[in-house]
């Protein structure tokens, strides 16, 4: 379940916290997520541009 | 009615009692029903308006708070372990306001774990129900303050919002739920999730009840630029404006925001395409427009909330982690990872966001209209599985920029589940908010529905249904 490229990092996290096993694929999980997220973060910090408004149509 | 004597009080928290105790066995809504109590609160309203005493709107009126609110002298539980034991030695800043106002508190509401994103049948206190359909969750975290609304307990109910909690079960249970701007409704007395996010605020059956809860429970010394147009025009002014209708409004419609999505419910798109073509009929000018990217704000709020979720928890995680269902564990302890770096740049982002949208988006428009939920609230039976569940929802940027923003039921699926709109408001204009939701709600045909209710074990059929 974890995402491929941040499957070590979130592994090694687990371990720090001594992660119960019964959670350990979950909180592996939201990790890799929370790591995405945070690489986007960096990435896409400068780009929130806003398009203007156009009038409704075609919905 | 009370005012002239031809209810009391006592009468209508009777009847509320009298609903709960017949339907909530199954529905779990509340936490915890202080019967004695309220129905001495009711009794003392009664008396007020029998000595001219005239507290406000809500004066001998039940409601409900969400169980991480304090009020002196009850636990706070915050539905876990860990805080069971918790008695609130004084009221929450909002329920110091409520009780002066004469309302009548009926009790405390359920709620996920610490007001976290999902329930689990791990707690203390089991999930609430959906009175839709009891196989799906009411959303969350305020799951009770829904229930207890769309179940007919309460007209009003405050609960509390970091990333939707209160407009995602509003919506889902065909609910009105409103998140006011940030600072309007004070959080002390109120345990924190992420503070930077957090806001408190109000889930109810119409327009009115949220606006006279809201007039209610605001803030009077709020540290910020308050709009002229709430001080100046008072009570009446502000449910005057609730039937101004919307001629000339301007909607600002990002479509891309949930349209865009692949698992966007084609019924969730066609309810709010439904809610800006009459809106539209109505007089406004609907425009369609792009807002910064949803994954980067997504992004942004996660970050925040997972920092600061994880820095007023890490002991517990650390130390007590049995004392946390599974699916908060994981959320929580997920915080780990965020750097001082990582949470710098997203508290950068929240101010620049904040500025974007009233630089861009609110001097040109007075609303932001967009789906709560991309789709159904998950089912019961797929909780506490060993992943937590993926929630899609377009929330989470009123509680990052904190301008006020409301839920509202537009129509409902052909699994008989309620469909609902968001709109995000100008900062500090809950009276725009609140007049475009009431236009919209009149449009599709004045009351709200309200599911039909049974008890499930009573021989007693329910006759207020």
């Amino acid at each position: 379940m974890t995402e491929g490229g941040y499957a070590p990092r979130a592994s090694a996290l687990a371990d720090r916290l001594n992660a119960p096993p019964d959670r350990r694929e979950g909180l592996e999980a939201e990790i890799a997520i929370l790591l995405a997220q945070i690489d986007q973060l960096w990435a896409g910090a400068d780009r929130t541009a806003m398009e203007p408004g156009v009038p409704l149509d075609g919905i | 009615m009370m005012r002239s004597g031809a209810l009391t009080s006592v009468q209508l928290t009777l009847d509320a009692l009298q609903r709960i105790s017949a339907l909530d066995s199954d529905l779990n809504a509340f936490i915890e029903v202080i019967s004695d109590q309220a129905l001495d609160a009711a009794d003392a309203a009664d008396r007020a308006f029998r000595q001219g005493h005239d507290l406000g709107p809500l004066q001998g009126i039940p409601y409900a708070v969400k169980d991480n609110i304090d009020v002196e002298g009850l636990r706070t539980t915050c539905n876990s372990r860990h805080n069971l034991l918790h008695r609130a030695d004084g009221d929450a800043a909002v329920q110091a306001r409520l009780r002066a106002s004469g309302a009548v508190l009926l009790g405390k509401l359920n709620l996920h774990e610490f007001a976290t994103s999902l329930p689990s049948f791990e707690l203390p206190f089991p999930p609430a129900k959906n009175p839709w359909n009891r196989d799906y969750t009411p959303g969350g975290s305020s799951s009770g303050c829904a229930v207890a609304v769309s179940s007919g307990y309460v007209r009003t109910a405050i609960g509390t919002d970091t990333g939707g909690s209160i407009r995602w079960p509003a919506s889902c249970c065909g609910a009105v739920g409103l998140k006011p701007t940030r600072g309007r409704v004070s959080c002390a007395g109120i345990h924190p999730l992420a503070p930077s996010l957090d806001h408190c605020g109000l889930i109810a059956w119409t327009i009115e009840d949220a606006a006279l809860t809201l007039m209610t429970v605001a803030d009077p010394d709020v540290d910020a630029p308050v709009d002229p147009s709430w001080t100046a025009c008072g009570q009446p002014a502000l449910l005057q404006a609730l039937s101004e209708g919307v001629h000339g409004l301007r909607v600002a419609l990002p479509r891309h925001i949930y349209a865009e999505y692949s698992d966007c419910d084609p019924e969730v798109l066609r309810a709010v395409d439904d809610a800006a073509h009459a809106l539209a009929r109505l007089g406004a000018i609907v425009a369609e427009i792009r807002l910064p990217n949803p994954s980067l704000v997504n992004a942004c709020g996660r970050a925040i909330m997972a920092a600061e979720s994880f820095g007023l928890y890490e002991n517990l995680i650390r130390d007590r982690s049995v004392d946390l269902a599974r699916v908060t564990y994981q959320k929580l302890a997920a915080g780990a990872v965020v750097t001082p770096a990582d949470y710098r740049r997203a508290r950068n982002l929240q101010e620049a966001l904040e500025l974007q949208l009233d630089a861009q988006v609110f001097q040109a428009h007075d609303v932001i209209l967009s789906a709560v939920a991309l789709g159904p609230p998950p089912k019961l039976g797929d909780l506490d599985q060993a992943v937590p569940i993926k929630l899609q929802t377009n929330t989470i940027l009123a509680n990052v920029t904190g301008h006020p923003a409301l839920a509202l039921p537009v129509g409902m699926s052909r699994a008989g589940l309620p469909l609902s709109a968001q709109l995000i408001g100008r900062r500090w204009d809950e009276r725009g908010l609140l007049r475009a939701g009431q236009a919209l709600l009149q449009d599709r045909g004045a009351a709200p529905l309200r599911p039909s209710l049974h008890p499930i074990s009573a021989d007693k059929a329910d006759q207020t249904g």
